[in-house]
């Protein structure tokens, strides 16, 4: 089952048609056991097994929230809830369904678990009530953050440590197993761990069902790709007793089809002219190193952006609000307005949980915060150096740059100046290497003939597919969310639709794929 | 109704079905073609004031041809049936004209339309054929070839899914989306971006070909190229039009010597012979020329001009012998 089911296929679609109806048509109760049924069963088709860790951070994070709260954890209950990813990986095991195959390894872990975690609990649960909820908080950060380790940075640290090893002159001959990347772990996990440390800053309640709780940490539309929910915004949306509304039904579908939009027609047809550029070993001209990086920048918008879209359509449908993750982020005029206006989930989650914690705008620590948020965030998105010069980068100009220093600038030329800045931050971003960074830049020098392409023509191509996404953004402005139309007569949101499905529809032959789902 | 237009979807609907109807009204071109993979009847074949163009489209690269519908009393017709070995670069003459120009000389009036076309393989060689055959040619030329025949099972596979009740296709069934995706394909895609799109494409074919040459998947492939081809034989002489079969050659270097490889088609085609058949093989024209890459190009397997002109005088030659046309 190695392919998985991304929102642009008609898996995804049949899914949440049934999920929709079923929905729908069953108690409150039984909502949640759906969702949480259909969340596991979207996560499983890329890779079942790995729906264990997911239960393994739910498990910890269920209990790890009640401890910070103050509650007295049952370490029988707790042993036995942890033997959940056990019996799904033995199942797995012993049933062969498909599955792929289970390494023992994998069995020994699930195995030891619940016995670690009982023992984890028995020791916790004693003392100074104070101690215990800072306890569990550490335990709860220390799993997910052991989890993320593992399976995103093993490698990484592995081949960064091996290389250096070899430049000192010391041959290891060491070989680091390879690590399978789960889809969306990096959303999940900071999902769920906003959880227990909301709780333990007492904004928000342990919940007491375990069932609404793993609901939260799966919810389909937003895990394998956020947006990254706060538990006191996502939980009581759950729990709340839902009446059908034809309004949500039409603005959820609305969303999703101007996320297939930015997603299919302009993310992917910009892929085109970006991945093309940023091709190894292509001779870039100054023409195609404006252009790959201008095309990859509205490549990984509507990549991303209209799988927001799509996400926040999609639990529309469900009745349930998710957080708007963009809101035209290049007509941001800072380095901080970018920040509020992409990818806002895990900028305000990086904010919540690293900034303010490290010190925030405390005097003459403010640019090392921002620095270290930043190459932390930069991290977050990949286990690489160019993600981490990315965030440096990022860290830099948020450190840098000064409101009383632009402000004799007009806000057309800061929203210019931004856009330009944000550029170059997507080169380095884009760029697998820093030899290919040092490409593109030495690109910049040779003016004349490519023999990549005709840029003229390739430039033509990325006109006609981001000037729908800015017509549609000048409407959707006025009331400042990317999605809605509500602005615009019935008749006229009809005719963006049929537009949008127009476009939609002339981009046949590319193969979706999602960028953020790497993350 | 009043209450059905506060619904933008509903609007949606009532704009697609104008814009559906308006497309249907007015654009008679038909835009099957690239959602049909070359398989569809009249791609590339259109009918404009009592003559048949051919074009060169998305999946159909023909040559571009004309010929009036109607025969003209006396004069004998004759199609060409095959892939780019039949067809020819653009700057090449094919061997089609050379068996008319032939024919000519010898004082025979005749018309030929070669009806190649790049790419095609067994089963879109027959729906391009079973087109053709309503315009009544005197002799048939099928130039048999089993190379492309992973794009060919490729795109069988993919037209079956078209016609069937798959959702993802639903869209791609409205003449106003098909309109607007073709125009897309043949104004923007093909023209804009064609070093970026062909790149592409071309790492897509490869894996197909690489995938076609693993062992026992060829071999089925020619086995099933016999079949359509024994078929084909059938309908057109079903039409009541002769029919010459073009048997392929490979020539590959091998301990310094030239191997001339048939595949097995030579075998096979003389078994078809007789009542209205006959056959002429590909290696028995280039196996006594010398040197023989004068003929043929690098690839061993398409020809050169010289080639293209001596399998065409070899033909017209036969042709007569076998009073084909008679």
């Amino acid at each position: 089952m190695g392919c998985g089911m991304s929102f642009v296929s008609w898996k995804y679609l049949v899914l949440l048609a049934f999920v929709y109806v079923g929905y729908w048509m069953l108690p409150q109760r039984g909502r949640v056991r759906l969702v949480l049924l259909a969340s596991y069963f979207f996560y499983g088709w890329w890779d079942p097994r790995f729906l264990s860790l997911i239960m393994a951070s739910t498990v910890v994070d269920y209990f790890c929230g009640s401890g910070a709260h103050g509650v007295r954890v049952s370490p029988r209950r707790a042993f036995l809830t942890a033997c959940i990813p056990l019996a799904w990986l033995g199942s797995a095991k012993l049933t062969d369904l498909g599955f792929g195959e289970v390494p023992d390894a994998s069995l020994w872990v699930a195995g030891v678990f619940p016995v670690v975690f009982a023992l984890i609990v028995i020791a916790l649960n004693g003392g100074d009530e104070d101690r215990v909820r800072k306890r569990f908080i550490w335990i709860s950060v220390s799993a997910n953050l052991l989890i993320l380790g593992v399976f995103k940075y093993f490698g990484f640290f592995g081949e960064s440590f091996r290389n250096l090893a070899g430049a000192m002159g010391m041959e290891t001959g060491w070989v680091f197993p390879e690590v399978v990347l789960p889809v969306g772990i990096s959303f999940y996990t900071f999902q769920s761990l906003s959880y227990t440390i909301d709780i333990h800053r007492g904004h928000t309640n342990p919940v007491k069902s375990l069932t609404v709780f793993a609901t939260y940490v799966a919810f389909f539309p937003q895990l394998v790709a956020g947006p990254i929910e706060r538990a006191g915004r996502l939980l009581p949306q759950f729990l709340e007793r839902l009446s059908w509304k034809a309004e949500q039904l039409q603005t959820g579908l609305i969303l999703i089809v101007t996320g297939y939009f930015k997603k299919v027609y302009v993310g992917d047809n910009c892929g085109l002219i970006a991945n093309h550029a940023f091709q190894p070993g292509g001779e870039l001209n100054g023409w195609w190193a404006v252009l790959g990086v201008l095309a990859f920048a509205f490549q990984i918008y509507g990549d991303f952006g209209g799988y927001s879209d799509i996400a926040r359509g999609s639990a529309r449908l469900l009745g349930i609000e998710l957080t708007q993750n963009f809101r035209f982020p290049y007509l941001a005029n800072s380095p901080s307005d970018f920040w509020r206006r992409w990818h806002v989930s895990l900028s305000s989650w990086f904010r919540d949980y690293v900034y303010i914690p490290l010190g925030g705008n405390r005097a003459g620590r403010t640019s090392r915060n921002l620095l270290v948020t930043m190459v932390i965030a930069g991290f977050w998105h990949g286990a690489g150096w160019m993600f981490l010069l990315w965030g440096f980068y990022h860290g830099v100009i948020l450190a840098f740059w000064r409101e009383e220093r632009t402000s004799g600038l007009h806000s057309g030329m800061k929203i210019c100046v931004m856009f330009l800045l944000t550029l170059f931050g997507w080169a380095t971003f884009r760029c697998a290497d820093v030899a290919q960074f040092v490409d593109w830049l030495t690109g910049f020098l040779f003016w004349s003939e490519s023999g990549i392409g005709n840029p003229l023509h390739a430039g033509l191509w990325l006109l006609l597919h981001v000037t729908p996404l800015v017509l549609i953004q000048c409407f959707t402005l006025r009331n400042r969310d990317e999605g809605d139309l509500s602005m615009l007569a019935p008749w006229q949101q009809g005719l963006w639709l049929f537009l949008m499905f127009v476009l939609i529809s002339s981009t046949t032959d590319l193969q979706p794929t999602f960028i953020y789902f790497q993350f | 109704m009043r209450k059905l237009s506060k619904y933008p979807f509903c609007w949606l609907l009532a704009i697609f079905l104008i814009g559906e109807t308006g497309v249907r009204l007015v654009n008679d071109d038909v835009t099957d073609g690239n959602y049909e993979f070359g398989l569809c009847p009249e791609e590339g074949m259109r009918e404009v004031d009592g003559v048949l163009q051919l074009n060169w489209t998305h999946q159909r690269r023909f040559r571009q041809q004309r010929m009036p519908m109607g025969k003209t009393e006396g004069r004998k017709r004759i199609f060409v049936f095959g892939d780019s070995v039949a067809r020819a670069s653009a700057a090449q003459v094919p061997y089609a004209a050379r068996i008319g120009e032939s024919l000519r000389e010898m004082g025979v009036d005749v018309e030929v339309v070669n009806f190649a076309a790049i790419g095609v393989g067994c089963r879109k060689v027959r729906a391009i054929m079973e087109s053709a055959l309503k315009y009544n040619p005197d002799l048939v030329v099928i130039h048999i070839n089993a190379h492309n025949e992973a794009f060919d099972e490729r795109d069988w596979k993919l037209r079956q899914q078209f016609l069937n009740w798959h959702p993802r296709f639903w869209l791609a069934h409205s003449q106003l989306f098909r309109s607007v995706g073709d125009w897309k394909r043949v104004q923007l895609y093909d023209r804009l971006i064609p070093g970026i799109a062909g790149p592409m494409v071309q790492e897509n074919e490869k894996f197909v070909l690489h995938e076609q040459w693993q062992a026992g998947v060829y071999s089925n492939r020619v086995a099933r190229v016999r079949r359509v081809v024994a078929e084909n034989v059938f309908i057109a002489r079903a039409s009541g039009a002769k029919i010459l079969l073009v048997s392929p050659v490979r020539v590959v270097a091998q301990d310094g010597m030239l191997q001339f490889d048939d595949e097995g088609f030579d075998e096979y085609c003389r078994s078809l012979r007789g009542g209205g058949v006959e056959f002429v093989s590909m290696t028995e024209v280039f196996q006594s020329v010398s040197p023989v890459d004068t003929f043929l190009q690098g690839d061993g397997v398409h020809l050169d001009s010289p080639g293209h002109a001596r399998l065409g005088r070899a033909l017209a030659d036969h042709i007569v012998e076998a009073k084909l046309l008679d």
